[in-house]
């Protein structure tokens, strides 16, 4: 797993990544203190990664998708993007 | 409004109790003291990124995940905490993150006014007194009903706080913080009540000026009570969840 450190407003994200032989992801966790409403949705969209491809417009796409039923203060789908793309 | 002082509390049973109050709603305000002294993460946050798991142990701290996001945290017998848990519609709480910090963070400010303190909400979850934090605090959602909780630092074991939580470097670098090691870095960062008044505060002294302080930041008169027999059998199944090895080492 290859990890990074990034740093928003709204706290620090940390990401844990792996990617599979295609460059999609395998496996990610990711961590922090920041603040997430619903707390279960982190988890979601864990799942929801897996399997896609880690460069390219479909994690932003993915992502954004998911912003759309939480509340992340300070947190931009910009910003997780971001952080995952740093791990790499 | 419900008032509850729950003494001396473990953090698996403080949870539990605040959600098994969530499950019906009824809004109350609860004063506590962590027992034992016990390490809080963030719902988010990594036991092995965030806590220095030896340390912890030499200590004798014990580890828990809160049901709310934010950063780690030291709960022991100095600091005093609060929860207030009331259910969306009883529109004690806004259902909106900031201003529900906000109107929970006037508590704390209305508290240490009547000692004489100036204090005022600052970042997104804090309340500090000249640049200084004196309050920490977290939230969270539980069957449409909002769980507000937080710290206020009567006195602070800098000491064993520096020991046990790691600090991520990218979290201070830019923060201007000059002292090189981590208790002086906290102590630059962190103020006590005891510090600003230059006395030691008795702990019902201080639990009396926060009720208050809600009393006035939530406009609402507080009635000493207890839980029910419904929510101390909800109590009693919540705490097994919290207490569960698999919920607190889960990241």
């Amino acid at each position: 797993m290859q990890h990074s450190v990034h740093k928003t407003r709204g706290g620090l994200i940390r990401v844990g990544v792996s990617l599979d032989a295609n460059g999609r992801i395998d496996d990610i966790v990711i961590t922090g203190d920041f603040f997430i409403y619903p707390e279960e949705s982190v988890e979601a969209l864990e799942k929801v990664l897996v399997g896609i491809g880690a460069d390219g417009g479909e994690l932003l796409r993915v992502i954004k998708g998911f912003y759309e039923n939480i509340e992340a203060p300070g947190i931009g789908p910009e910003d997780m993007v971001k952080a995952i793309k740093k791990a790499l | 409004m419900r008032y509850i002082d729950l003494g001396f509390i473990s953090l698996p049973r403080l949870h539990a109790t605040e959600e098994a109050i969530a499950k019906y709603g009824v809004p109350t305000l609860m004063l506590w003291v962590a027992r034992p002294a016990t390490v809080s993460l963030g719902y988010f946050q990594s036991v092995s990124e965030d806590v220095d798991l030896e340390e912890a142990k030499r200590l004798g701290l014990a580890i828990t995940r809160r049901p709310s996001g934010g950063g780690a945290a030291l709960f022991d017998e100095k600091e005093l905490y609060y929860s207030i848990v009331a259910s969306w519609d009883s529109g004690v709480l806004p259902r909106s993150p900031r201003p529900c910090f906000k109107k929970a963070a006037n508590g704390i400010i209305f508290a240490l006014n009547s000692f004489g303190i100036d204090a005022k909400f600052a970042g997104k979850n804090d309340v500090q007194v000249n640049g200084k934090k004196i309050s920490g605090n977290a939230q969270t959602n539980k069957n449409e009903a909002k769980i507000q909780h937080g710290t206020f630092l009567v006195d602070f074991d800098i000491e064993a706080a520096a020991r046990v939580l790691k600090v991520p470097i990218e979290k201070v670098v830019d923060k201007g913080i000059g002292a090189k090691t981590m208790p002086g870095m906290i102590e630059e960062r962190v103020t006590t009540l005891d510090r600003e008044l230059g006395r030691k505060v008795p702990m019902e002294e201080a639990k009396e000026a926060l009720k208050k302080g809600f009393e006035k930041a939530l406009d609402v008169e507080l009635i000493d009570g207890g839980l029910t027999r419904e929510e101390e059998r909800m109590r009693e199944k919540f705490t097994a969840k919290y207490e569960d090895p698999e919920w607190i080492y889960k990241r």
